[in-house]
C-alpha cells in the first residue's frame, strides 16, 4: 500500500491505516527512536504516541511517513530531555548534542533572537546546498540519530570516513550560520 | 542558540529530503552478503557432521540429576543451585547470529480479542516437564484464549522461568500447532534461517539474532551486544517455543538453559493436553448488525439515527461488548466524499473529565487554533479539545460548527461527544457533514 492509499484511509478514519502505518513505517520509526533513546521500551511508546497523534490529526498530513518520523523524533527528544539522557547515558542524543555544539562558537550559550522556524528554514537551505551523499549523512546522523556504525554500513563507508565527513559538514554549517547572521 | 535548538530545528527540513534520503541509501547500500552456494554447502555439511557427533556423544543423562520439583508457580527467590558445567549439557546447533530478518516484527493483533487466565496447578504440572532442570524456576504462568461471542478457544500457554545466571526470564510458550498465533513477540523465522538438530529424539530448530544497546562512540559507554534466542520443537502434539533476550555475557548460560529445558522435555512423560483447556465465561459480543437490529437494540437503539444523512448510505454497524468495560454500538455512513461516524456507548470516567460548558470555547472551538490545533492549544485544554463532551441540554448549532474545519475541498467535523440524561453518550465525527442535520438528529434523541 502506498502513501496515497494510507492518506485516503486516514482521511476516511479507516483503522486499516494504522495497520498499514505500523507495517510500513513501524520498523524505521522505532529504530529512529531507539537510536536516540537507547531503549526499546521507550522507542515503542514514542511510536505508539506518534501513531495516536497522527490518527487524531485532521486533516491528515499529505505525507504520513514524514509526519510520523518527525513526530517520533520529536517525542523521543522530549522524552530524552525529561529523563536527562545525558546522565543516564541512553542513546545517541548526548553525542549528537556534543557534536552539534561544534557549530556554535559560544558552546551552549543561549541566543535569544533566534526563532526555531527560522533556524529550521536555514537548515533546510543548508542541506539543499549539499551533495546528496553529504545531505544523507547529515540527516541520518542528526535527524535519525543513527550510530556511525549503521551509517557506515548503509553507505558502504568506513566509520572514520563518516566521522570525517560529518566533521566537515558541521564546519560548513557553522560557517553558513555565521554568514546568515545566526551566530554572532 | 544551543545544540539542542539545532537538533530540534531539524524538524523544519523538507519532507522531500527525508524521502530522497531513503532513495539515496537504497542506491548506495551495498548488497547484504548472502552465503554463496559453496558456503551453504560447507555450512550444511559442517552442521550435519556436528549433529552426528552430538547425537553420538551426548550424555544420556546429566551426572547426578537430582529431580527438581516442577510445575509449581513460585514467588520465592530463585534457589541458588549452581548449574552443572556446560560440558555436561548438550550443545545445541544455532545459526550464525545476524540482524533480525525482515518481516519478523509480529502479526497484527487488531480485531483479535484475547483473555488470559492463570493455570490451575494440574494444568501447570502437565505443561512443565516432569523434572525441571536445576536452578530453573517457574515464576509466572497463564493461558491465553481467543474470544468469539463469549466462547473461548485456547491460543497458547505461557510460562516464565528464571535461571540463576540470567538477567531476563525465559518465556516458554506452548500451543496446538494448528492454532494461529498473534503475539508480537513470536518472531519465528523461516525454517531456512534456522539451524536444525535432534536431541534425544526431539527435533528442534534454533535461531538467534543479535542487536546492540548503546552507541559505541564513547569509551565510557561502550555498546553491548545482545542476543535474542529462539528454540522451537514439537512433542506430544504440542508446539513449544523458548525465547530469551540476553546480553552477550550471558549467552553461554542461556544456551545451556535452553539445552537443559529441551533435554528435560525429551525425557519427560508429561503431556500438556492443551485441547482440554477451557476458559471461563465472559460477556463478549461482537456482531455486525442491520439497521433494523440497530434500531431494536435495547441499550442503544433509541440513539441510532432514524434517518440517515442525505445521500449517504450505511456502511457498517457493529455491536460490541466485553464484560463491563466496553459496551457500544458503532455505525458509519458514507457517500460522495462525505462520511459520518456514530459511536453510542455509556458514559464513563473519561466523560466527566471531558465535560465542557458552552462558555469554555478554548476547550472545544478548533478555529481558535490554526494549523495543527492539538499542538497549538494550551496543554491544559488539549484533551478536551481533542474530544469535548457537551451535555445535550446545552448543545447548540454553533458548538457543532466550531468543531468543523475546512481545507477548501473537505470540511472535517472533528470528534465530539454528546451526553444524554440517561447516561448514554454519542460520539460524532466525519467529513463534509451538514451541521444542521447533526444538530437536529442529536437533539431529537434520548
Amino acid at each position: 500500500m502506498d502513501e496515497r492509499s494510507i492518506f485516503t484511509q486516514l482521511e476516511h478514519r479507516d483503522e486499516a491505516a494504522l495497520t498499514a502505518l505500523e507495517e510500513r513505517y513501524g520498523p524505521e520509526c522505532r529504530k529512529l527512536a531507539r537510536d536516540l533513546l537507547g531503549s526499546r521500551e521507550d522507542a515503542e511508546e514514542c511510536f505508539s504516541d506518534a501513531l495516536l497523534r497522527l490518527w487524531n490529526t485532521l486533516p491528515p498530513p499529505l505525507s504520513p511517513r514524514a509526519w510520523l518520523r518527525k513526530a517520533v523524533r520529536r517525542l523521543a527528544l522530549d522524552r530524552a530531555e525529561r529523563r536527562n539522557a545525558r546522565k543516564r547515558g541512553g542513546g545517541t542524543l548526548p553525542l549528537l548534542l556534543d557534536e552539534l555544539a561544534e557549530c556554535l562558537p559560544g558552546g551552549e550559550e543561549p541566543e535569544a533572537r533566534l526563532l526555531a522556524g527560522e533556524l529550521g528554514a536555514a537548515l533546510d537551505r543548508f542541506l539543499r546546498a549539499q551533495s546528496p551523499r553529504d545531505r544523507a549523512l547529515f540527516l541520518r546522523r542528526y535527524f535519525d540519530g543513527a550510530p556511525l556504525r549503521d551509517i557506515a554500513k548503509a553507505y558502504g563507508m568506513k566509520e572514520n570516513s563518516v566521522a570525517a565527513a560529518l566533521r566537515r559538514l558541521r564546519e560548513r554549517l557553522r560557517r553558513t550560520l555565521e554568514e546568515e547572521g545566526y551566530l554572532l | 542558540m544551543t545544540s539542542k535548538d539545532l537538533l530540534y530545528a531539524l524538524d523544519g527540513v523538507g519532507d522531500d529530503m527525508l524521502t530522497a534520503l531513503d532513495e539515496a541509501e537504497t542506491r548506495t547500500r551495498p548488497e547484504p552478503r548472502r552465503p554463496g552456494l559453496r558456503r551453504s554447502l560447507w555450512t550444511a555439511a559442517a552442521c550435519a557432521a556436528v549433529a552426528a557427533l552430538v547425537l553420538l556423544t551426548l550424555p544420556r543423562l546429566r551426572q547426578n540429576p537430582e529431580p527438581t520439583p516442577a510445575a509449581t508457580t513460585e514467588t520465592a527467590a530463585p534457589q541458588e543451585t549452581p548449574q552443572p558445567p556446560a560440558a555436561q549439557l548438550p550443545q545445541l546447533l544455532w545459526n550464525e547470529p545476524g540482524t533480525p530478518p525482515p518481516g519478523v516484527g509480529g502479526t497484527d493483533v487488531a480485531g483479535v480479542m484475547m483473555v488470559s487466565e492463570p493455570l490451575t496447578a494440574a494444568q501447570l504440572a502437565r505443561c512443565a516437564p516432569d523434572t525441571l532442570p536445576e536452578g530453573l524456576r517457574i515464576r509466572e504462568s497463564a493461558a491465553y484464549y481467543y474470544l468469539k461471542n463469549g466462547a473461548g478457544g485456547l491460543a497458547s500457554v505461557e510460562l516464565r522461568l528464571s535461571a540463576p545466571a540470567l538477567t531476563n526470564r525465559i518465556t516458554l510458550r506452548l500451543w496446538l500447532p494448528d492454532t494461529p498465533q498473534y503475539y508480537d513477540c513470536i518472531m519465528e523465522p523461516k525454517p531456512t534461517e534456522t539451524a536444525a538438530g535432534e536431541l534425544e529424539g526431539l527435533v528442534y530448530r534454533a535461531y538467534q539474532y543479535e542487536y546492540w544497546h548503546g552507541e559505541g562512540d564513547s569509551a565510557e559507554q561502550p555498546p553491548t551486544r545482545w542476543l535474542s534466542l529462539f528454540l522451537f520443537f514439537e512433542r506430544a502434539g504440542t508446539a513449544y517455543q523458548l525465547v530469551c533476550e540476553v546480553p552477550e555475557a550471558e549467552e553461554a548460560q542461556a544456551r545451556d538453559a535452553f539445552a537443559a529445558l529441551l533435554q528435560s522435555y525429551a525425557r519427560s512423560q508429561n503431556a500438556p493436553a492443551l485441547e482440554t483447556f477451557q476458559c471461563g465465561e465472559y460477556v463478549h459480543r461482537d456482531e455486525t448488525l442491520s439497521s433494523e437490529a440497530a434500531h431494536a437494540d435495547p441499550d442503544f437503539g433509541a440513539y441510532y439515527p432514524a434517518q440517515p444523512p442525505e445521500d449517504m448510505e450505511s456502511d457498517f454497524i457493529r455491536r460490541y461488548q466485553f464484560q463491563d468495560s466496553d459496551n457500544n454500538l458503532y455505525a458509519n455512513w458514507t457517500g460522495d466524499g462525505a462520511s459520518l461516524e456514530w459511536l453510542i456507548s455509556y458514559a464513563d470516567a473519561e466523560t466527566q473529565e471531558r465535560l465542557t460548558r458552552p462558555e469554555e470555547r478554548e476547550a472545544y472551538d478548533i478555529s481558535l487554533y490554526p494549523g495543527a490545533w492539538y499542538q497549538n492549544a494550551p496543554p491544559e485544554v488539549r484533551d478536551r479539545l481533542e474530544r469535548p463532551t457537551f451535555r445535550i441540554e446545552t448543545l447548540s448549532l454553533d458548538m457543532i460548527q466550531s468543531r468543523q474545519r475546512s481545507d477548501g475541498a473537505v470540511t472535517w467535523t472533528v470528534q465530539f461527544c454528546v451526553l444524554y440524561p440517561g447516561g448514554v453518550q454519542i460520539r460524532v465525527s466525519g467529513r463534509n457533514l451538514d451541521a444542521d442535520w447533526v444538530y437536529e438528529t442529536l437533539k431529537s434523541m434520548g
